[in-house]
């Protein structure tokens, strides 16, 4: 390490907000032998007077090689961590992700054992909250019928997880064609079963669909299965919400609570 | 009828069934195929008593030849009646699974006509979807107790669970409360679809290519709280059926009093933290390594309803405890209260790299709520009060608890079902 005392010396690495850049940032680091104060994206930067300022650009060749190191020296699992923790977009999450491979490189696989350690326990935290919130997306994820046979949901999830949902909708809708769009990050994956691939795009918040003729009949009888199968002595809306956040309700197509409308009428 | 008024009839006659699980298979789709199956399973949503969704959970046809006791859909019953047809269900189902709203179908039935009229719709329904429709979702189908066990075979290759309920912890009180269903023989199929699955494993081992028996295995539900057997009967009659016939899952059903019969209970209303305390013994038993007549014994019949299964089983061992957490095996740690697979796999891990104290497990996010009276850590102990059964109980008995136990335990037999004896 060169000497810390030196303010001037001190950076900020500014990169373009990609995991691509993420990693470009990451293996500058590491081959400059600095530790910079902030690992930032560029979207999430304000201006500061006190340390010096790096750009970074992001090169594929430097991505590839870094990626292959971690793998080598530390795990396909470690690597495996710190995306699905970079995900997050959560505030410092790269210095995080810094600290975990700065200590990965010294002891190799057994970082992840390192649980007494504040900066595996945060990538380890954030890559499963990630994890999770893409497991529940794999079931709240509603589409909806749209004109010329094309399936369409929308979501707004905490975390970046469409890359996560792509490849599991892809197996399961893979004779239809459908979109799920992030309104929250103005982005979507759209689906083609006739060329069976998947693409990131960026899709504005105010996209709707138009939808089919047959659309609002198969939602009525959803809506009334929801309720009916409902055991009114049972009633236990705070289970419900427990496992099902008010988040996600916006873009449901059944009415969490209905049962008891339902039962009162 | 209208489509939207049969599924309101057909669901809710359908939603006392308690199983719901989707997991167990794995990668049934293709790319031309509609649907696919996760190992995990994965729920769709959740209902206002806080239930899953995951399957479209129906019956067939609520018009019932059986006059079972506890049944809402028993045929002395006065109550709207409906039925699919095998193309109407199929659609559905394809329909809720398009949108997402659904991982697959559980289809049951009532016994209309005769079990095998009844199983035979059920197979063209589950025909249907896999070969007309291509869908390779999960589906999961009751088995009819009584019908033709070929026509059960079939079905048994085209979807991923099935399931025979076993409805009473005993046989003595299925033949009380439903003396036709006893005669149709519910263990049998019971014991035909295990055969079926370990036979197909053991074949698809030896040739490469053979069609998938059962793959998510079978599951069985009974009624907690209708008669009088009491929670040691009741859980040393799930640890057979899950040593003997190889059942995946046995759910546990709090009584619902949804008729009027003598024959019946009166409740103040469903056991339902019987039920929980059950589950958690059942988790006990096929995660922790726990054994049913380690829990319940011949003295004590049933679970105490204000202190979890695991907690009580502690307090009974007092002197296995406090256990050191840089040294104990793994399975110790596993049946310290607070404790599950996940806690004990990162203390497992972590202890490699140092010595672990209160703070570091704290941090780690291992609950020490209840496990704090069980263990040490480098010697030392920290909960704040002396090391006996008594005062540790009182610190943890969960507040408000009404609900007594309701029965007396005079039984003698342990399974009420006799296991060995089935044809």
């Amino acid at each position: 390490m060169k000497s810390k005392n030196n303010q001037s010396e001190k950076k900020v690495y500014i990169y373009d907000g990609s995991y691509q850049g993420l990693l470009t940032a990451l293996y500058q680091a590491f081959k400059q032998r600095e530790v910079p104060v902030k690992i930032v994206a560029e979207l999430k930067f304000r201006n500061d007077l006190f340390y010096q300022q790096e750009k970074i650009i992001t090169d594929a060749d430097q991505v590839h090689f870094f990626s292959q190191q971690i793998k080598k020296n530390i795990s396909a699992q470690a690597l495996n961590n710190i995306f699905y923790a970079y995900l997050s977009e959560i505030e410092k999450m790269e210095l995080y992700i810094f600290r975990y491979l700065f200590t990965g490189f010294k002891v190799g696989k057994k970082i992840d054992e390192y649980l007494t350690k504040e900066y595996v326990r945060q990538v380890h935290d954030l890559a499963h909250k990630v994890k999770h919130e893409s497991h529940r997306l794999k079931g709240l994820i509603r589409l909806q019928e749209a004109v010329d046979n094309k399936y369409y949901a929308a979501v707004e999830p905490d975390y970046k997880t469409l890359v996560l949902l792509a490849p599991h909708f892809k197996i399961r809708f893979s004779t239809m064609d459908w979109i799920i769009h992030d309104k929250r990050r103005e982005e979507a994956i759209i689906f083609s079963a006739a060329e069976k691939e998947w693409l990131l795009i960026d899709l504005e918040k105010e996209f709707e669909p138009e939808l089919s003729d047959k659309e609002k009949k198969v939602q009525d009888l959803w809506c009334a299965f929801f309720s009916a199968v409902s055991i009114k002595n049972r009633s236990n809306p705070k289970v419900q919400q427990q496992f099902m956040p008010k988040k996600y309700w916006r873009y449901l197509i059944e009415k969490p609570g209905s049962s008891r409308k339902f039962k009162s009428k | 009828m209208e489509l939207e008024k049969k599924l309101e009839i057909l669901s809710d006659a359908a939603k006392y069934d308690v199983s719901c699980s989707s997991s167990g298979s794995s990668g049934r789709g293709n790319s031309s195929s509609l649907g696919n199956t996760k190992v995990s399973g994965i729920c769709h949503s959740w209902t206002d008593d806080g239930r899953c969704v995951s399957l479209l959970k129906i019956l067939f046809t609520n018009y019932c030849i059986y006059d079972c006791q506890y049944c809402v859909n028993r045929a002395s019953n006065d109550r709207p009646r409906a039925s699919f047809t095998p193309e109407e269900v199929a659609q559905l189902t394809i329909d809720f699974y398009k949108r997402n709203y659904i991982e697959g179908l559980f289809l049951s039935s009532a016994v209309n006509r005769d079990p095998d009229w009844t199983m035979e719709q059920l197979l063209k329904t589950v025909q249907l979807l896999r070969n007309k429709h291509n869908y390779q979702g999960y589906i999961h189908l009751k088995a009819i107790p009584g019908a033709d066990f070929k026509l059960i075979y079939q079905a048994g290759l085209l979807v991923d669970r099935m399931s025979v309920n076993i409805e009473l912890p005993s046989e003595s009180s299925l033949e009380k409360l439903a003396p036709q269903k006893k005669k149709a023989g519910i263990l049998a199929p019971m014991k035909g679809i295990g055969k079926g699955i370990e036979n197909n494993i053991f074949e698809r081992k030896k040739y490469k290519l053979k069609d998938k028996f059962v793959p998510a295995g079978q599951s069985t539900q009974l009624i907690v709280g209708a008669s009088p057997e009491s929670d040691r009967q009741i859980l040393s009659l799930s640890e057979g059926l899950y040593d003997h016939f190889n059942l995946k899952r046995v759910y546990y059903s709090a009584y619902l009093p949804v008729n009027n019969s003598s024959l019946l209970p009166a409740l103040p209303g469903p056991p339902l933290k019987r039920e929980h305390r059950l589950y958690q013994a059942d988790w006990l038993l096929r995660f922790y390594g726990f054994k049913a007549g380690e829990l319940l014994t011949s003295d004590r019949q049933n679970f105490d309803l204000k202190i979890d299964p695991k907690a009580d089983w502690a307090l009974n061992n007092l002197d296995k405890f406090p256990i050191e957490v840089n040294t104990a095996a793994y399975e110790m740690l596993l049946r310290v209260p607070g404790i599950g697979p996940r806690s004990a796999a990162k203390i497992v891990k972590a202890r490699k790299e140092k010595k672990l104290t209160h703070y570091n497990l704290k941090k780690m996010r291992i609950v020490l709520k209840r496990a704090n009276f069980f263990i040490t850590c480098n010697g030392q102990y920290a909960a704040a009060v002396p090391f006996e059964s008594e005062i540790i109980y009182d610190r943890l008995v969960e507040k408000e608890s009404h609900q007594l136990s309701l029965f007396s335990n005079n039984y003698s037999s342990d399974q009420g079902w006799n296991l060995d004896r089935v044809d």
